[in-house]
C-alpha cells in the first residue's frame, strides 16, 4: 500500500511539472484531481489500518502485565526462595568465621564471587551493544529488542555490585573506599565506573519507557491502586506534548552515545583490575580488548536466550520474529570470531614462548587438571557459537537458543578459569602453607550466594516484565510508520 | 754456688722459654684486626688500613680492599692493596661520589682473604645529595592526597562531563517534563 501511495505521489509531482509546461490543460487538471482523491482515500485506509495494527500491538504487549498466571507466580516464588537462601548464606558468612564458611584463602582470594562479578559486568554490555550501537547505526530490527537488552544490562550491573560486596566481606568497608580510596587505584576506577554505568543504564532504560508507562497508566485501569499510583508518578506528567517527545528522544540519543564508551570502560577497567595485579597469567596488555570482545559475545548469546524465553512465555512471536534470531545468530558468529582472535593472542602466543613464568599455568590449562573445563569452554564458548550459526538451519530459534545457552554457561566458566587458576599460580612457588591454601573449590555458602545473585537477576527481569511492557510499544510503532504524536490523545491536566 | 747459679739461670731460662713458646704460638694463632683511618689534608684524601694482631704485631704482605658503601653494594676504590712491614696499606681517595644529605659516605676496608675482617669509617667526602621522598611527591604510588595532577584533572573532567550530562537529563525529567505536559494545549 505504501508503495502504491509513493507511486501515486510521484505521478502527481510529474504531472504537476508537465501541467506547468502546458497552459491550463483541462485533461491534466481532471486527472490531477482524481489522483489527489485517490491518494487521500489510500491515506485514510492506511492510517486506519496502522491504527488498528497499533491497537492490537498495544493489547498484545500489555497482556503479560494484565495478569500473572499460576506458572508465573510459581516462578517468582521459586526465585524469591533462592534469594532468601542466599541472604541466609550471606548472614552465615558475615557472622561466623570466614575460614569455615568460605574457601577463599591468601592465594585464591578471589573465587566464584569475582568470577561471577566479571560475568555480570560482561553481560551488562548487552545494553551498550543492543540498545545503543544498533540504535545509533539505525538497524531497524533493534526496535523490539532494545528494552530486553536494557533491563538485562541494569539487572546484571546491579548484581555485579552485589558480588563485589559479597567478595569483600564486612560490607561496611565499602564506605572506606570513598573515604580512603586513591584515584590512582584501579579498584576506585571500578567503583566509579560501575556507579556511573548503573545510573546511565537506568536512565537509558527509563527515558524511553515513559511513553510505555503512560500507556500502562491510561489502559491498565484494573490494576491495584499502588500500581496505578506508580504508573502515574513515573509518567512524569506525560501528556503527549511535542516538547515531552523531544525530551525523551534527545535524552535517549545522548544516553545511547554515552553508554558505549561507558560500557567499554567498565569492562576494560575490570580487565585492568586483573592486568595490574601481580600474577603471570594476568600480565597481559591484551586483557582490555580480550574482556570486551568476550563480553560482546556473551551479550549476543544472552540476548538470544532472553528473546527466546520472552517470545515463548509471553507469546510474542509476532514481534520477536525468526528474522531476529537470524541476525542475532550472524552477530554471534562475528563476535565469537572476534573473541577467538583475542583468545589466540592471550593463550597461543604465550604458549609458543612457554616462558617459565607462564608454563605452569598454561600446561595446567592445556593438559593439566583444569584441561577438561578449559577445552569444554573453548568448544562451547568459542568454537560452536562461531561455526554452527553460520548455517541457516542453526539460526532458527530453537537450535540457536541451545547454542546460546551453552555459550552463556561456558562464558561463566571462562571467567572462573581466568580468576581461579590465575590466582593459584603466583610468581613464587606456593610452599609451607596449609593445605587449604593450595587449592580452591567454592564452599556451599559461596555457591548459595552466587545462585541467589542469579535468582535476583532473573527476578528483577521477571518483575520488570510483569510491570512494564517488555517491548517498547512506541519504538516498534514508529518503526512501522505510526506517528505516535498523532496517536496519543492528551488527558486533562488535572489527571496528570 | 756456681752450680746453683748455673741451675738458677738455667731454671729461669727454662721458665722464660717455657712461657714464651705458648705465648708466641698463641700470638701466631690470634686473629688479625683491621683498622681504617682517614687522613685529609688540603690537597689529598687518603685511606689507611692497618692490619695488626693483638694491636701489636703488624701483618705484612696481606691484601686489603677499599670500598665505598652504596644502597645495594660496594663501589671499589682500590683492590688488593698489599700491607707493608708496618701492616699498613694506603690508598688515595679521588672519587666524587654522592653522599647523604650532609655529604657523608661510608668507607670500608676489608681483608681480601676474609671479608669479615673489616672496618668502616664515615667521611664527609661525598657530595651533598638531595633525597626526596617518592611518597611525598605527586606520584602514582603516592598517598591519596598526593595523586598526580594530570590524573586528578583527567578523571574529574570525565566524571564531571558524564555526570553533568546525566544531571542535565535528570533536570529535564524532573523539572521540564511535567511542566511541558501541563502547559500543553492540543
Amino acid at each position: 500500500m505504501e508503495k502504491l501511495i509513493t507511486k501515486s505521489e510521484n505521478g502527481v509531482m510529474e504531472m504537476q511539472r508537465d501541467a506547468s509546461g502546458i497552459d491550463e490543460n483541462e485533461k491534466y487538471r481532471v486527472m490531477e484531481e482524481e489522483l489527489n482523491l485517490y491518494k487521500e482515500k489510500q491515506n485514510v485506509a492506511a492510517g486506519k489500518s496502522k491504527i488498528q495494527k497499533y491497537n492490537l500491538m498495544e493489547e498484545e504487549l500489555l497482556r503479560p502485565i494484565q495478569k500473572i498466571g499460576r506458572a508465573g507466580k510459581i516462578w517468582i516464588g521459586f526465585l524469591v526462595a533462592i534469594c532468601l537462601c542466599g541472604l541466609y548464606a550471606y548472614y552465615l558468612q558475615e557472622t561466623k568465621s570466614k575460614y569455615e564458611t568460605i574457601s577463599l584463602r591468601d592465594y585464591t582470594m578471589w573465587g566464584v564471587y569475582i568470577s561471577t562479578f566479571v560475568f555480570y559486568v560482561a553481560l551488562s554490555l548487552i545494553g551498550a551493544l543492543m540498545s545503543a550501537i544498533l540504535k545509533l547505526i539505525k538497524f531497524e530490527w533493534y526496535r523490539p529488542l532494545t528494552r530486553i537488552a536494557e533491563i538485562i544490562a541494569v539487572a546484571s550491573i546491579i548484581m555485579a555490585g552485589v558480588c563485589i560486596v559479597a567478595a569483600m566481606g564486612r560490607p561496611e568497608r565499602l564506605y572506606f573506599l570513598f573515604t580512603y580510596g586513591r584515584i590512582q587505584s584501579p579498584i576506585v576506577w571500578d567503583v566509579i565506573v560501575i556507579m556511573t554505568y548503573i545510573t546511565a543504564s537506568c536512565l537509558l532504560l527509563f527515558m524511553p519507557l515513559i511513553p510505555g508507562i503512560v500507556i500502562c497508566r491510561d489502559k491498565l485501569t484494573n490494576k491495584p491502586a499502588w500500581q496505578k499510583w506508580m504508573y502515574k508518578k513515573l509518567s512524569f506528567g506525560w501528556n503527549g506534548a511535542p516538547e515531552q517527545w523531544k525530551i525523551v528522544k534527545k535524552s535517549v540519543k545522548v544516553l545511547a552515545i554515552m553508554v558505549i564508551p561507558l560500557g567499554i570502560s567498565i569492562h576494560t577497567v575490570t580487565a585492568w583490575l586483573f592486568a595490574t595485579t601481580l600474577r603471570p597469567e594476568w600480565d597481559s596488555t591484551n586483557f582490555g580488548p580480550y574482556f570486551v570482545s568476550g563480553a560482546f559475545a556473551l551479550g549476543a548469546a544472552g540476548m538470544i536466550v532472553a528473546v527466546y524465553v520472552f517470545r515463548k512465555v509471553y507469546s510474542l512471536e509476532k514481534y520477536l520474529e525468526e528474522k531476529h534470531f537470524d541476525v542475532l545468530g550472524k552477530m554471534l558468529v562475528l563476535l565469537s570470531f572476534c573473541y577467538l582472535y583475542f583468545n589466540i593472542n592471550e593463550y597461543v602466543v604465550p604458549a609458543y614462548k612457554m616462558s617459565s613464568l607462564h608454563a605452569n599455568h598454561l600446561l595446567d590449562l592445556f593438559i593439566g587438571k583444569t584441561a577438561p573445563t578449559y577445552w569444554l569452554v573453548v568448544l562451547f564458548g568459542i568454537a560452536i557459537p562461531a561455526i554452527l550459526p553460520m548455517f541457516r538451519a542453526m539460526r532458527k530459534p530453537l537450535p540457536l537458543t541451545i547454542i546460546a545457552i551453552f555459550a552463556v554457561i561456558a562464558a561463566w566458566f571462562k571467567r572462573y578459569l581466568i580468576v581461579v587458576p590465575g590466582l593459584s599460580h603466583p610468581f613464587l612457588p606456593i610452599q609451607d602453607v596449609p593445605e587449604s591454601w593450595m587449592h580452591y573449590f567454592p564452599s556451599l555458602v559461596e555457591m548459595t550466594i552466587v545462585a541467589a545473585t542469579f535468582a535476583a537477576l532473573l527476578l528483577i527481569i521477571t518483575v520488570f516484565s510483569r510491570l512494564f511492557p517488555i517491548i517498547s510499544i512506541w519504538e516498534v510503532a514508529e518503526g512501522d510508520g505510526v506517528n505516535m504524536q498523532k496517536i496519543y490523545k492528551p488527558i486533562k491536566p488535572e489527571m496528570l | 754456688m756456681k752450680n746453683y747459679l748455673k741451675n738458677k739461670m738455667g731454671a729461669r731460662l727454662l721458665a722464660v722459654v717455657a712461657f714464651s713458646i705458648p705465648m708466641i704460638l698463641s700470638a701466631q694463632d690470634g686473629e688479625p684486626k683491621l683498622k681504617l683511618k682517614i687522613i685529609e689534608t688540603d690537597s689529598s684524601k687518603t685511606c689507611k688500613a692497618i692490619v695488626m694482631i693483638d694491636d701489636t704485631i703488624p701483618v705484612k704482605g696481606t691484601d686489603v680492599n677499599f670500598y665505598v658503601k652504596r644502597f645495594f653494594g660496594l663501589i671499589p676504590i682500590a683492590l688488593a692493596e698489599t700491607t707493608d712491614e708496618n701492616g699498613e696499606a694506603t690508598v688515595s681517595y679521588e672519587k666524587k661520589l654522592p653522599g647523604d644529605s650532609l655529604g657523608n659516605i661510608i668507607l670500608i676496608a676489608q681483608m681480601d682473604d676474609d671479608d669479615a675482617i673489616s672496618d668502616q669509617v664515615i667521611a664527609k667526602w661525598g657530595t651533598k645529595a638531595k633525597y626526596e621522598s617518592k611518597i611525598s611527591q605527586r606520584e602514582l604510588w603516592a598517598s591519596r592526597s598526593n595523586a598526580p595532577l594530570y590524573l586528578i584533572i583527567i578523571s574529574n573532567a570525565i566524571i564531571v562531563g558524564i555526570w553533568g550530562t546525566m544531571g542535565y537529563i535528570l533536570y529535564l525529567l524532573f523539572f521540564k517534563m511535567k511542566k511541558s505536559g501541563l502547559d500543553y494545549k492540543p
